[in-house]
């Protein structure tokens, strides 16, 4: 595939697909990795699995664009789930030493005794850490925001809680800070990463549960 | 990344005015939860002991008083409401001053911040309460679940201001039983679809701000609980609004430092002869007969009926029985106010 028409790809994946927990790629195999297929799956902050792709585009900055797609495996519930469309890239480089950064559009959906959403967010992470060819190993901090939500509240709600509960659009109802520890290592064509660290609601609140963990494995191709 | 996300909201914030979407506050009183009595001047009300109570009373103020202790910590009393009815013509408020009160930041009652969410504080209410209507006469307690062990709570301290206890599906009275029950308590399988529901809703409405607390919690407060209710989604006891934070505060505060329940309600019990009544629903599996048998020993007069093919909430299912359980109750006592 040539690199316009593969950029173009990517960017209309990243635009029309949608992905969930944030699987972390070895930044210091972007230039010889270019494409990688993966599946993730963990606690984050439900159980939840989901299968991605991401890419690489060519040129100095080496920016990997990506998209998941995610569900909550729990009783198998398709309502409860997370799209991802993703940007990362390498921000500062000192031998093995790297920081990135990574932004994601969220899209989430839910249905649940009290009432069912959609919601449009953003999510920014950044990591610092030793990235090798075939290992890396980093801390993280990201901030994932809720920016928007529709709520539909259930008719059970309504009928034995609050009949006066009011759908619509809800401003800014949720945001998550995380910090934790992500690794990996590569195998052949074989990636695998992992992800864990602890949740606190926007205003530094407890949640439940309090912490995330994730692996992924993922294929890449040159 | 403040500024990008400041940019992005206000684009999104213009796209749905253009839209004609409205934008709505989740922390605004009556959006997800209903208003307290902060936020609503026109509920009942009452000022005591440095709170606001969402309360309402029924009856005459001079027959015996019945104060209802709702369930939780945390829930409030509209559930309890059943009992006031009208029952074969006769209601509990027609020979009794019924007391009806959401607790110290539970239910419509003001929100508090956790500090002053304390069993000291919570005693010390239930004392002003009882001050306020008693005119110095002991008075009846009808305490539900955590109400009940509120309700032995206050007779342990207070026995000679109680004339008379009717306690439907105690909690545990003492930590040693709480810690020998906790695990029937809630379904924590790591795969129950109503904790992986309630992690999930964190990602669109974070437990920050009461209004959000509460609404969040009522995601799971009878799904968690399966051995307690005989279907936990067919006619379950309404709420008005559940208190997040004392839901929190409390049982926080009975653990000891290694993380074990320790408190224990029945120290002084012995002194209290008065005759208590147990009630339980024969569907309760974690605090109904079995459990309710083993509290009433704490007291030393105390008998138990069971009520039939009901749950936890058998006073919310079963009114008109559990009415009549009490006003037979209260007959048996009479006299004793």
């Amino acid at each position: 595939m040539k690199p316009v028409s593969y950029m173009k790809v990517s960017l209309v994946l990243a635009t029309l697909i949608v992905s969930s927990a944030h699987a972390q790629w070895n930044v210091a195999r972007f230039d010889s990795t270019k494409v990688w297929t993966y599946a993730t799956f963990g606690l984050d902050p439900a159980f939840i699995g989901s299968v991605g792709v991401s890419g690489v585009i060519p040129g100095r900055a080496k920016i990997q664009l990506g998209a998941e797609f995610g569900s909550v495996v729990a009783a198998f519930d398709l309502h409860d789930w997370r799209s991802r469309a993703t940007a990362r890239l390498s921000l500062i480089h000192a031998g093995a030493f790297r920081i990135t950064g990574e932004d994601a559009v969220v899209t989430r959906g839910t249905s649940n005794s009290i009432y069912s959403a959609f919601n449009l967010g953003s999510s920014t992470t950044f990591t610092a850490g030793a990235y090798r060819r075939r290992w890396f190993v980093a801390s993280e901090v990201g901030f994932d925001k809720a920016v928007l939500t529709r709520i539909t509240n259930s008719d059970w709600y309504r009928e034995y809680y609050y009949p006066d509960a009011k759908n619509g659009w809800y401003l800014t109802p949720g945001g998550t800070f995380h910090a934790g520890l992500t690794g990996g290592v590569t195998l052949g064509m074989l990636d695998i990463s992992a992800r864990a660290g602890n949740l606190r609601t926007e205003r530094m609140n407890s949640l439940t549960p309090p912490f995330y963990a994730t692996i992924s494995a993922g294929i890449g191709w040159r | 990344m403040e500024r990008r996300i400041r940019t992005t909201l206000s684009c999104l914030c213009a796209a749905l005015v253009v839209s004609g979407c409205e934008v709505t506050d989740p922390d605004t009183a009556g959006n997800l939860v209903p208003p307290t009595v902060d936020e609503d001047a026109s509920l009942p009300a009452i000022e005591l002991n440095g709170s606001r109570f969402h309360a309402e009373t029924f009856g005459d103020p001079t027959k015996p008083v019945i104060v209802f202790l709702h369930g939780g910590p945390g829930q409030d009393y509209r559930g309890l409401l059943a009992l006031a009815s009208r029952f074969g013509g006769y209601s509990l408020a027609d020979d009794n001053f019924l007391v009806f009160w959401d607790q110290r930041g539970a239910g419509l009652s003001r929100r508090e911040q956790e500090s002053s969410l304390t069993m000291a504080n919570y005693l010390a209410d239930l004392d002003a309460i009882i001050d306020r209507y008693s005119h110095g006469r002991p008075v009846f307690l009808v305490g539900h679940s955590w109400g009940a062990m509120y309700a032995t709570a206050y007779i342990n301290d207070h026995p000679d201001k109680v004339a008379g206890a009717v306690l439907i599906e105690s909690g545990p009275l003492t930590g040693a039983t709480f810690e020998r029950i906790k695990k029937n308590i809630r379904e924590l399988d790591l795969f129950a679809e109503w904790l992986n529901d309630y992690a999930w809703s964190t990602q669109f409405i974070s437990p920050d701000g009461n209004a959000r607390m509460d609404y969040d919690l009522l995601l799971g407060l009878r799904e968690s609980q399966p051995r307690y209710h005989e279907q936990w989604d067919v006619d379950p006891e309404p709420v008005w609004r559940l208190g997040a934070l004392v839901n929190h505060a409390l049982p926080a505060e009975a653990l000891n430092k290694h993380g074990s329940a320790d408190y224990d309600f029945t120290t002084k019990l012995s002194r209290y002869t008065t005759p208590v009544l147990f009630i339980a629903g024969s569907l309760s599996e974690v605090l109904g007969p079995s459990l309710q048998t083993e509290q009433m020993k704490s007291y030393p007069s105390a008998s138990l009926i069971v009520v039939d093919s009901v749950g936890h909430d058998v006073h919310w299912r079963r009114p008109a029985i559990i009415a009549g359980d009490i006003r037979n109750y209260l007959a048996s006592r009479k006299g004793a106010q």
